[in-house]
């Protein structure tokens, strides 16, 4: 790859010299062995990507406020949002008695929505392709989105089982020449990644890239998108990232998950919001809170250039200070997680 | 060729109390008006009205129809409309836009099987061609070193699509259509069994397919559940099957969202534990699907849990090689 530097002379961007997951094996083929990669040439971006932290202890504060002061310091405004069709896209996998931190908290979903709405948007839609549920009303139901999005008047649309086009794979680090993408995604004007900040046991982190596994229909790429597994985690997040833009993300970083995420790990206080425009700036900030470093997290490195910035003198930091909300996660007893730890 | 000794238990209405039987009656009545109208021009359906046609919601749609009083033609257009789709391969993709994936196939060998005496002869080429496409297909093995996996990873089941791991439910769709073929001593019949029962959950139960990763035990879903149960009917009943059933019936007055309580209604249903109250859970669920966008997929597979008996067990076992 190229030896791309910063105005400090630190790397833009880390080196991909060596797999993560080497030692493994092909069980890693279940939950995300990578592909052998096909790095392409990139340039930084021309300005830095603006990234938001707000504090919120809990989620019975003005959540709506934090947002709309992420997207006002972003430069989002109601010119830019108005009479647009926005799709929410929150982190929606599995539910189970008393482990409400597995998905995206309904109140971030809820505020987003009115923040949205007072930009005076044309319409806001919330819609999910659940990985490991099929059954979508379930999640709703156990989760409390449903009932949430009925008291807002949202709609859900269940991705799994939309209508869908075929668009070609505009990253191509996978071997998959298209994707198939749900008509509801495709129509957007603006598509929002509102992730849930948490470890995960192939990837190190899910966050507002990986959020974005949840567009591909389960019709198509199986439960839990073994397509996308099989091709590789790192490289499947990259391709859809390159194929399908959020134009925002908002994580619901108040109670995240560590250890064993994304579904089986522990609640972990954060106490904060981050919204950003760049998910791959988003996803190193989130790295960081946690106690990561984003340079030795693979798909952040295939994208780092290509997608967005990951060293932090290229991501201009609002609101708060990452050191101010930095909460170290706790990672799993294996190398390709400890190995992603800030010593 | 073997006929199949296997049955479902069966709803019995003589013991269903009058109101039961109301509930019961209008809730059907309900499933059945809908999904007329909610059928395509093509005479599919999506999972959504008014949707492409695709293969799954229209299989089930044909299976729940079988079964109560719709005019035949109905159901021979939706038959047709899956033939339609078949590929040379004898796969049957998930939507008429596509080739691939094909893991509904199984369900449009159920639903040609379950046409009545008159049409089945229509469909007899296409579910010889599915089968071949059903015995082809296969899940790849992986390794699992260091064992970070909680199943046996080289067992050979069905993906959802090719070239990837087998997983639960298209396995348990791929023996429901073997046994209703009259093959469930066939080879991959067998396997599929087994390794359905591998990946049973310690504490009974299954979710979409992994029992452990990383060493630590995943969580069953009610529908994954229900589905297996309906598929491994009629297998030798275990302590592991017992805590299956267990965990469904707990879990069933739980739940509100369809397609959970038709699975579970169905998966106790082919053990013989269909509650007394099955009729409450559908009129339960149908309340809570009122609250939501239709949903063909849905309704049907409720409609078809409402009749208490798996659908292709009312009619004549079809043989690919008569």
């Amino acid at each position: 790859m190229t030896d791309q530097r910063d105005h400090t002379g630190q790397p833009a961007c880390p080196s991909l010299t060596r797999r993560h997951f080497l030692g493994l094996g092909s069980a890693a083929v279940l939950g995300g062995a990578a592909a052998v990669y096909g790095y392409k040439k990139r340039r930084p971006p021309e300005s830095p990507s603006q990234t938001f932290i707000a504090t919120a202890r809990d989620y019975g504060e003005a959540l709506d406020q934090r947002i709309l002061d992420g997207l006002t310091e972003l430069g989002i405004d109601r010119k830019f949002v108005q009479n647009k069709r926005i799709v929410l896209k929150p982190n929606l996998v599995e539910t189970a008695p008393g482990q409400s931190h597995i998905n995206t908290h309904p109140a971030v979903v809820v505020a987003a929505a009115e923040a949205f709405r007072r930009l005076d948007a044309g319409e806001v839609i919330v819609a999910e392709g659940q990985g490991h549920r099929r059954d979508s009303m379930i999640v709703l139901d156990e989760s409390g989105m449903g009932e949430a999005l009925l008291e807002a008047g949202l709609p859900f649309v269940d991705l799994n089982h939309e209508e869908f086009d075929t668009i070609p794979n505009k990253g191509r680090h996978t071997g998959l020449a298209n994707f198939h993408v749900p008509k509801t995604i495709l129509e957007a004007d603006l598509l929002v990644s509102i992730p849930k900040m948490k470890t995960h046991h192939w990837v190190g982190m899910t966050g507002a890239m990986k959020n974005l596994f949840g567009v591909m229909p389960g019709i198509v790429y199986g439960w839990p998108k073994n397509v996308l597994h099989h091709q590789g985690i790192h490289e499947s997040i990259v391709d859809i990232n390159s194929t399908v833009r959020s134009a925002i993300s908002i994580v619901d970083g108040i109670v995240g998950m560590e250890g064993d995420g994304p579904i089986m790990g522990e609640p972990k206080n954060v106490g904060c919001v981050i919204v950003g425009s760049n998910p791959v700036a988003v996803d190193a900030t989130c790295a960081r809170i946690m106690a990561l470093e984003p340079s030795r997290i693979d798909y952040l490195k295939q994208a780092c250039g290509y997608i967005g910035p990951v060293s932090e003198r290229r991501i201009a930091q609002r609101g708060e200070t990452i050191n101010s909300v930095t909460t170290p996660f706790q990672m799993l007893d294996f190398p390709h997680l400890q190995s992603l730890r800030r010593t | 060729m073997r006929s199949t000794t296997c049955r479902w238990g069966g709803l019995n209405r003589t013991d269903m109390s009058d109101d039961s039987v109301k509930v019961h009656g209008a809730s059907q009545d309900q499933l059945v008006d809908r999904l007329l109208d909610h059928a395509n021009e093509d005479g599919g359906w999506g999972y959504r009205p008014g949707t492409l046609t695709a293969a799954e919601p229209t299989a089930w749609a044909c299976l729940a129809l079988q079964l109560q009083k719709v005019p035949r033609n109905t159901v021979v257009r939706a038959l047709r409309q899956l033939a339609g789709m078949q590929l040379s391969s004898g796969g049957v993709p998930v939507t008429r836009d596509v080739d691939h994936p094909c893991w509904t196939t199984p369900l449009a060998i159920l639903a040609w099987l379950s046409a009545d005496a008159e049409s089945s002869t229509l469909f007899l080429d296409h579910v010889t061609r599915a089968a071949s496409w059903l015995n082809e297909d296969r899940g790849i093995p992986v390794r699992n070193e260091p064992p970070l996996l909680g199943h046996n990873t080289q067992l050979i089941g069905w993906s959802w699509t090719t070239e990837t791991h087998s997983w639960i439910e298209p396995t348990a769709y791929a023996v429901l259509a073997l046994k209703a073929l009259g093959e469930e001593t066939h080879d991959r019949a067998r396997e599929g069994v087994r390794l359905l029962l591998d990946r049973v959950l310690p504490e009974g139960g299954w979710n979409y397919g992994n029992p452990k990763v990383m060493g630590q035990t995943l969580r069953p879903f009610p529908a994954t559940t229900g589905i297996v149960l309906t598929a491994i009917a009629c297998e030798h009943r275990d302590a592991s099957i017992d805590r299956s059933i267990g965990y469904l019936s707990k879990t069933l007055p739980t739940l509100r969202a369809p397609v959970s309580v038709a699975w579970a209604l169905m998966g106790l249903s082919a053990w013989g534990a269909r509650p007394a109250d099955a009729a409450a859970h559908i009129h339960r669920a149908l309340d809570r699907a009122s609250t939501s966008a239709p949903n063909c997929h849905s309704d049907a597979l409720l409609l078809s849990a409402s009749a208490g008996t798996f659908p292709f067990q009312s009619t004549r076992i079809a043989r690919i090689d008569d």
